[in-house]
Parts: structure tokens; C-alpha cells; sequence
């Protein structure tokens, strides 16, 4: 069945930038799962849509790790929620990975504008 | 961490998720999307809900502990399911589980566990040979002494010897079996007396009046009493009990007494004399093989020696279980171990036909995401499960078989009392039950890793094709061991009949025999003989008496050592021949035919000229082309008790009777000597008495109450000759009945398993045999085409089966007698059985087949 094989793909790319783009939503204050993909769909101009079944394993992973602790809540809508707050070594690990992605970008930029690359040498 | 921990973590889980469908479809209400749909867009969004819980569960670590409660309990609602199946694979992995364990049990006791001594590694038999003389035998007294004098290989030296006594008991004589010691063999082994003391050493010798007692005789005879110490223990003697010996385990088990072995018995001196057992304690360090070296030095010293004498070590526990049960156990062994492989063929089997009928399961699970691992671990938790189920069931017929097995082998295993399912049993039964899970899990789980790629690839069934060539092979294969294990079975049955059918060369019909000790140095035992001899073929009934002191038809324990003046003496190679002192009737009274010359009479006694009768082989062997009557031969006479000493005088060949043999063996030189002729009077001490009867009934009560009335301090306990030849049979009987129990418990198993794959594959093609029979085939061309399809499998299982018994002939070879493992008969018969059980099998279903409906068939699918 193709379906899996794509879904696992996706799952993949976005392993790194998924866990970046969590921790800096929840830099803006505790938020539970729905919100976060609302979150970013809005910001990135509803250019990234998070993919569920990527988000909540994500937020599993990050919880166990320690980087994001999590409680039960109730919502506007008079909901029972799960939200999830960062801890204070969740906000060293987003620096961290802050860092690890802008290095990233300047490499990308350096190979796709290879004109820089030029004008160093 | 609890288990309601993992459940509550699941239902939060599903919770978050199910909050997060309700808030998306809430804010696409809110965009305006009809209600109806907007909810179905949310759910679709959000994917496979059960591959994104799944995933999301494998992120919090401590998953395999859960999914193997879940697979468990999944596991045993599905057995419950199809109880029918469990039964079948629980009760057939049981059958071969439970063999196996059993079995197992007997080897280990027998065969692997250390003997309960201390250091029991460093303990050896000590045996002597000689090139050109059959076998090993023991040590003589002055072998014992110059062993004990010079030897520096051992801790300790010890003697043992097994003899007879009688001793009033309650008013009665009972023959009573003492072991004579060294002073050096208790410490040897390691063992103190439970009560009282040892000998001290000043007692080893004849007139000592103390003894010690076995714990099973003290047991048995004074209710283990503790006061024993002191008191007399027979009334016809003034001998004293000094102490009470612990159980010996498996050292001498029919021991009643421990008696003494001391330098001044006369036997002690024989130099050529060799029939004590010798036992040692090796120092630390020293291997066997250097105490070979230099035990056999030692012997090689004395000039009186054989120059080519050698001396051989044996571990004692070797020594102790004596050779003949070993092949029988690795016999049985093997055989257990073919039913566990055809049992698990079998489970193998049904596990096929059965995720067949579970393919629409599994491939939903597929397509739900499960992913290949994931159902690798569910089926291996299925057959874990089922063969622990048969293993519990097994373990359980273990216990009952085991003590089964002890009931009817007593007396064939040796170290029985070592004999029981302990852990280490229990640490086999757990390996070979996993190892049976692996082994019928294989097939089950290749079906299923193929069936996933076929699913993933094109999501629907496929590769049905190559199902079909490894069934054949389970089939073949379960077939071929069947075969194996019947013509093992056969071919011991076979040997069994050659034995009871083999003429002996005498006649062990209307035979009675009865054993005799007789006190030493009684003046009266010779009148006592005469007067047997010629009252007892007076009773009616009693066609001839004899006394001898060898049995027809079972092994001597005296051997004659033969010098001839016409010439030269090699002490290299002493010619040797089985010796016997009788009475003048003793071939009438066995039926042993006389071929040339004449038999003892009365004139031949103790003043006439020493005379002899030999047999065929001997005449053959020492006088080859010549008649051996009236020529001369001197005997020195070799055994427990029997003097070698002296000068030997000449004696005359008068007659030559035929051989007699042991079962089973070829006949030997024998020899034999009026008793009357025997100057020592050893002789005397112990005979065994012949009568043969016409057959009328109470001629064994008559017989007893005239030696009775004869020797009232005499136990008389008689038998017949051929039901003590039958019971000489015993191992070959007992190793005849398992493994016949045990080829029918393989044809048992491969005809169910023929049975089930018939079965299955005619549910399969229900619709192909529907379109047959609606085309015009007939009932009995569908039985035949189901049949024929399943016997080409059969036919090419016999044939391998055949091939494999070949190949296996070696485990049964040492068993045989008079036929060998290519015997056409015994292979065709045991191939016509398992055909004929194999087709029964198959018949069953195939005639189920026929009886299908064509047009419901047409209609089902």
C-alpha cells in the first residue's frame, strides 16, 4: 500500500523542523495539540500544514524526552484538553536546535547561491 | 508501575486525539462546511486514527511490555476461538513434550548424573585383560596387594565382591546378599556408618564375628531399629551387629550386608584367580591413563603374569551402570526426539491451515498499517503460548510416564533410584518446547512475511501458488520419520522372535532349577547330595535330577584354564573354556544331546581316573581334524571361591556333547567335570539343582518339601528355565515396548497430520471439485484424484523414510539379532503399514469431497 510508505516520508523530512516548529509555538505560552498545528498553519501563511499523524507522536517524543511537560485542562469551548507547556530544558534544547537549523540554512543558501561561495574565494 | 497506569495512559491518549476531531470539526462548522461533512473531513485529515496511536504509543518507551500483554491476551481469545485447533496442537505438542521428558528423565538419572560421592570424578573401576581373551575381567587377591603396595596414582585402593549367604531369620533361611570390603573402600567413597562403627582393621579377617548391615537390609529386616548395635542377627550364628552403612548409592545396591575381605581367605592368594572388583580414588592431578601405566607395570613385574597383561580404568559410574543400558537410553533418546520434530511438523501443519483460514484477519491488520515486526511478534507470542501450553500438559504426562517407566524397567536401570524429574529435567522440557515453537512456528511465520509483501504490494491475494510444495515437505518429511521409528520397532521385534525361536542346544521346557548355598565346612553336604540325586527322580512326575554349578543358556562365572601335555604352554595365551562341575545325569536333566562317547556315570568318582566331557566348539578349537576322546587335558578351575592353585592333574576326554549357548551369542569352548572329581570341595559350597519333569502339575511343591525334609536350614526358591530366559530378555523387551509405544505414537501423529492436510486442501477446492463434478466426474474419481495427489506425497516419504532408517542403522545395529537393517521384509511390511494407515488418513476427507455439492459449491464463493 502506497499510503504508508508516503505517510512515513513525510514523517521523515520533518522530523527535526516539526520538533522546532512545536518548541517555538509553545515559546509564546502553553497550548494544546489542535492549537499548535492551528498555530502554525497561521504563521507560516497556511503554507505548512502539520500532519497530525506527525504532530502528536512528536509531541509524545518531546514529552518523553523531558523537553515539554503536559496537563489536563479545560478548554474555551468547555473541552477537556491535554496542554502542553515548554520546560526550562525545552527552552535550551530550542536554542540549540534554533542554531542547528540556522546553520543549516546558511548551508543551504551556500550551495543553492553558489555566487557567495565565489565571492569568498 | 501498574498495569492500570498503561490503560489510563491509553485512554488519555485516545481522549486528546478524539478532542482534537471535535475541535477541527467545530472550526470547519464555524467556516461554514455542512455539519455532516465537516466531521469527516476532520477524521480524514487526520488519517489512519489507529497507525497514529500506534505510532505515538511506540514514543513512550516500556511499549514491548504492554504489547506483549496485549498479544498475550489477543493469544488466548483466539485459542479460546478455535478450541477445537488448540486442542489438537496443545495435546500433540503434550504427546511429544511429555516423551521426550520422560525419557530424559531415565537418561539423566541413568546416564549423566554424578554418583552422590564425594570428588565421585576422581573414582574408578580397575579392570585387567589380556590380548586374545575375551572381554575384561577383575583382580586377583595378589593383583590386589601389589596394586595396594606399590600403586602411588591413588588416594585409596578398594576391594568389592558380591557372594551369597544364608542366615536363619525368624525361624526361616533366607539367602542373604553380602559385599565383602577392603578396610580402605569405605573411606574411599567417602562414606561413614549411620550407626555404630566400621570394621577396625584387626577384624578383616575370616573368624572375625562382627557385621555390618545395609540400611535397606536394616530397613527391611529389623524395621530400622535403633538398637540394633549388639545384637545377634542370626540364629544359626554368633556374628554381632557393629554398625549400619547409609545408603551406598549405586554402589552394589543389592547389598544386605557389608562383609570383610581380609589377606587370610585362601581365594586372596590365587595369583590367576582374577574375579575382584578393584576400585580407586585417583590422587589430584594424576590422569587415568598414568595410573594405567602404572597399574599395568606393576603387574607386568611379577613373572608369574601373563607378560601382555594389561590394566584399563573405567569411571565408576561407568562401571556401575554396566554397558548393556546405555545404547538402549541413546536409542530411546533418539526415537523421543523423532516424535518431537514429527509433533512439531504436525503443529506446523495446522498452523498453515490455519492462518489460511485466518488470511482475511491478517490482511485487514495489514491494511490497517500493522507492520511486518508487529505480526512476526503476535505469531511468535501465539506458538510461544500453544507449545507452553503442551509443554505444562507434557510435563504433566511426564510424571505419570516416568513413573510408568520405573515400574516396568525396574529391574532394567540401573541407578533407578536417581531417576526423577528435577530441574535440570524441567530447564530440558522448557528448551525443548521453545525449540518446538521455533521449529512449527517457521513455516507459519515464512507464509506470513509473504503474505505481507503480496498484501503491501498489491493489496489484495496473491502468490497462492507456492503454497503448495511445502506442505508436500511437511508431509515427506512427517511420513519419513514415521517410517524410521516403525522399522526400528520392527526390526527389534524381529530380533526378539529370532532369540525366543533360537534353539540353545538344550531344553529349556519342563526345566526346574534351583539355586543352593550350603554351609562351609559341613562334613555332611556330600551324603546331602547323593541322597538329592537319588531321591528326587523318585517323585512322580520326575523324569531326571542333576546338580551343576553353571546354568545352561546364561554366563558363567567360572572359566577353566587349560594346559595340554602334547604342548607347549604360551602364558601369553592361556587357552581358556566355560568350566562346569555335574552330576552324571545333567544332559538327560537339560536336554543337552550327547554326540559322541559317554556321559558321566556313577563309577565315575572321586577314586576313579579324572575324566571329562567336552563340547563341540572345544573339540573344534583344541583338536582340530582329531578325536578328541581319550585324550588328556588338565583344568585349573577360575571363578569366586574356586581354587587355582595346586597341581593340576591330568584328565581324559570320554565324551563330546553338543553346544550350549547364550542367546543371541555363538557357542563357546566348554568343559565339563564330574563334581564328585573336585578335590577342593569348593564345589560344593554352591550348586544349582535341575529336574525335568513330564509336565504334570505339583512337582514344584513336591520338590520343595523333599529338600526341605532333606535341609531344613536350606531356602529353596524354584523357577522354571524358560521363564528365567525370558526374563534374561527383559532389556531387549523393555527396549522393544518404548520404542514400539513410540512408533505408534509417530504413525498416531503423521495420520492426523495427513489427515488435516487432506482436510484442508479439500475445503480449499471445494469450488474446483464442484466444477469437476458438475463437468461428470464421478464420486470415485474425485476420491481418487485426492487420494492420488496425497500418495505420491506418502510414496516419496516411504522412500526417504527407507533411506533414512539406512542411514540410521548405526543407533539400532548393536540391537539386531539375526536380521540386519536392510531386512526386505521388515522394511516392505513397515512400508505396507504406514501406507496403509497413511491412506485410511487421507480416505476420510477425500470421501468427504466426493459428497460435495456441485451447485452449492458453485454458488459459495
Amino acid at each position: 500500500m502506497p499510503k504508508r510508505e508516503r505517510y512515513q516520508n513525510r514523517v521523515e523530512l520533518l522530523q527535526g523542523t516539526l520538533d522546532l516548529l512545536i518548541l517555538q509555538t509553545l515559546l509564546w505560552g502553553p497550548q494544546h495539540g489542535y492549537g499548535i498545528s492551528q498555530a502554525i498553519r497561521a504563521n507560516s501563511g497556511e503554507v505548512l500544514q502539520v500532519d497530525t499523524g506527525s504532530l502528536y507522536p512528536a509531541l509524545h517524543r518531546l514529552h518523553q524526552q523531558g523537553w515539554i511537560s503536559s496537563e489536563w485542562s479545560i478548554s474555551e469551548n468547555k473541552q477537556r484538553v491535554k496542554i502542553y507547556r515548554l520546560t526550562a530544558q525545552g527552552r535550551k534544547g530550542l536554542t540549540s536546535e534554533r542554531s542547528r537549523w540556522e546553520q543549516l540554512l546558511e548551508a543551504m543558501a551556500g550551495v543553492l547561491s553558489p555566487r557567495g561561495r565565489e565571492s569568498a574565494t | 508501575m501498574s498495569f492500570d497506569f498503561w490503560k489510563r495512559r491509553d485512554l488519555e491518549l485516545d481522549e486528546e486525539l478524539q478532542a482534537h476531531l471535535r475541535m477541527a470539526a467545530q472550526d470547519r462548522l464555524e467556516r461554514g462546511e455542512p455539519n455532516n461533512e465537516a466531521e469527516d473531513a476532520a477524521r480524514r485529515e487526520l488519517g489512519n486514527l489507529q497507525l497514529v496511536k500506534e505510532v505515538t504509543r511506540s514514543m513512550w518507551g516500556w511499549t514491548w511490555l504492554e504489547r506483549l500483554i496485549q498479544d498475550l491476551r489477543y493469544t488466548l481469545r483466539t485459542l479460546r476461538q478455535d478450541l477445537g485447533f488448540t486442542t489438537v496442537a496443545v495435546l500433540t505438542v503434550a504427546l511429544g513434550v511429555g516423551a521426550n521428558t520422560a525419557i530424559f528423565t531415565v537418561f539423566n538419572g541413568v546416564l549423566l548424573q554424578p554418583l552422590a560421592y564425594h570428588d565421585p570424578g576422581r573414582l574408578y573401576g580397575i579392570w585387567t585383560s589380556q590380548p586374545g581373551q575375551a572381554g575384561r575381567i577383575g583382580s586377583s587377591g595378589p593383583d590386589f596387594a601389589d596394586f595396594y603396595d606399590q600403586a602411588k596414582s591413588f588416594d585409596q585402593l578398594g576391594v568389592a565382591l558380591s557372594f551369597s549367604w544364608v542366615f536363619i531369620l525368624g525361624g526361616k533361611p533366607k539367602r542373604v546378599h553380602p559385599t565383602a570390603v577392603s578396610p580402605d573402600t569405605f573411606p574411599m567413597l567417602g562414606v561413614r556408618p549411620l550407626l555404630g562403627r566400621e570394621y577396625l582393621p584387626e577384624e578383616y579377617h575370616i573368624d572375625g564375628e562382627q557385621i555390618i548391615l545395609s540400611y535397606d537390609f536394616w530397613q527391611r529386616e529389623f524395621g530400622g531399629d535403633p538398637n540394633i548395635i549388639g545384637r545377634k542377627i542370626s540364629e544359626n550364628s554368633s556374628t554381632t551387629v557393629v554398625g549400619v552403612m547409609p545408603r551406598l548409592p549405586d554402589f552394589f545396591p543389592q547389598t544386605d550386608v557389608w562383609a570383610k575381605m581380609g589377606p587370610d581367605y585362601e581365594f586372596m592368594h590365587w595369583r590367576g584367580n582374577r574375579f575382584l572388583r578393584v576400585f580407586g580414588r585417583l590422587k589430584h592431578g594424576v590422569s587415568p591413563t598414568q595410573a594405567e601405566q602404572e597399574l599395568t607395570a606393576i603387574l607386568r613385574r611379577r613373572s608369574e603374569n601373563p607378560p601382555n597383561m594389561k590394566v584399563t580404568l573405567s569411571p565408576l559410574r561407568d562401571d556401575l551402570v554396566g554397558s548393556g543400558i546405555r545404547p538402549v537410553l541413546i536409542l530411546l533418546m533418539s526415537a523421543v526426539g523423532l516424535v518431537l520434530l514429527i509433533a512439531s511438523l504436525n503443529v506446523a501443519t495446522l498452523l498453515l491451515a490455519r492462518s489460511e483460514v485466518r488470511r482475511d484477519e491478517i490482511n485487514l491488520r495489514i491494511m490497517l498499517g500493522a507492520g511486518r515486526l508487529r505480526l512476526l511478534q503476535q505469531l511468535f507470542t501465539e506458538n510461544v503460548v500453544l507449545a507452553l501450553l503442551g509443554g505444562l500438559l507434557g510435563t504433566l504426562f511426564a510424571f505419570g510416564l516416568t513413573r510408568l517407566l520405573l515400574h516396568i524397567g525396574s529391574e532394567q536401570l540401573p541407578r533407578n533410584q536417581n531417576i526423577a524429574i528435577n530441574f535440570f529435567v524441567l530447564l530440558f522440557t522448557l528448551l525443548i518446547t521453545v525449540g518446538a515453537s521455533l521449529l512449527f512456528g517457521m513455516a507459519p511465520a515464512l507464509a506470513l512475511i509473504r503474505e505481507h509483501r503480496a498484501v503491501a504490494m498489491s493489496g489484495s491475494r496473491a502468490a497462492q501458488a507456492m503454497r503448495r510444495p511445502r506442505r508436500s515437505v511437511l508431509v515427506v518429511t512427517e511420513v519419513g520419520l514415521s517410517l524410521i521409528l516403525i522399522i526400528g520397532a520392527g526390526l527389534l521385534l524381529r530380533s526378539l522372535r529370532n532369540l525366543v525361536r533360537e534353539d540353545l542346544g538344550f531344553a529349556p521346557d519342563h526345566l526346574l532349577l534351583t539355586w543352593m548355598r550350603l554351609p562351609d565346612e559341613d562334613p555332611t553336604v556330600p551324603r546331602f547330595y547323593q541322597r538329592l540325586l537319588e531321591e528326587l527322580p523318585q517323585l512322580p512326575g520326575v523324569q531326571a535330577a542333576a546338580v551343576a554349578d553353571c546354568i545352561p543358556g546364561m554366563e558363567s562365572h567360572y572359566s577353566a584354564n587349560l594346559s595340554f601335555p602334547d604342548r607347549p604352554a604360551d602364558p601369553a595365551r592361556v587357552p581358556t573354556a566355560a568350566g562346569c562341575w555335574i552330576s552324571a545325569d545333567y544332559f538327560r536333566a537339560t536336554g543337552t544331546p550327547l554326540l559322541r562317547g559317554r556321559s558321566f556315570t556313577a563309577h565315575d568318582n572321586r577314586d576313579a581316573p579324572a575324566v571329562v566331557i567336552v563340547n563341540e566348539s572345544m573339540a573344534q578349537r583344541y583338536w582340530p581334524n582329531q578325536d578328541p576322546i581319550g585324550k588328556f587335558v588338565a583344568v585349573s578351575y577360575t571363578g569366586p571361591g574356586r581354587r587355582s592353585a595346586g597341581s593340576e592333574k591330568l584328565r581324559q576326554v570320554v565324551g563330546i556333547v553338543g553346544d550350549v549357548r547364550r542367546q543371541g551369542e555363538a557357542g563357546e569352548p566348554a568343559i565339563y567335570l564330574p563334581y564328585v572329581q573336585d578335590q577342593t570341595n569348593h564345589v560344593l559350597l554352591a550348586m544349582t539343582v535341575y529336574v525335568r519333569t513330564s509336565g504334570v502339575s505339583g512337582v514344584v511343591e513336591e520338590m520343595r518339601v523333599k529338600m526341605h525334609s532333606l535341609r531344613p536350614d536350606l531356602p529353596v526358591n524354584i523357577s522354571s528355565m524358560d521363564v528365567k530366559l525370558w526374563e534374561t530378555l527383559a532389556p531387549r523387551r523393555f527396549a522393544l515396548l518404548l520404542l514400539s509405544g513410540f512408533a505408534l505414537l509417530a504413525l498416531l501423529l503423521a495420520a492426523v497430520g495427513i489427515h488435516g492436510v487432506v482436510a484442508y486442501s479439500v475445503s480449499r477446492r471445494r469450488r474446483e471439485i464442484g466444477v469437476r463434478m458438475a463437468l461428470g466426474a464421478a464420486r470415485d474419481n474425485v476420491i481418487g484424484m485426492v487420494l492420488k495427489e496425497i500418495l505420491k506425497l506418502v510414496a516419496i516419504g516411504l522412500i526417504a523414510g527407507a533411506i533414512g532408517a539406512l542411514a540410521c542403522s548405526r543407533f539400532i545395529a548393536g540391537m539386531l539379532y539375526g536380521t540386519r537393517a536392510a531386512d526386505p521384509l521388515v522394511l516392505s511390511s513397515c512400508a505396507a503399514v504406514m501406507l496403509a494407515v497413511a491412506g485410511l488418513a487421507a480416505w476420510l476427507p477425500a470421501r468427504r469431497a466426493a459428497s460435495i455439492n456441485p451447485i452449492e459449491a458453485l454458488r459459495s464463493e
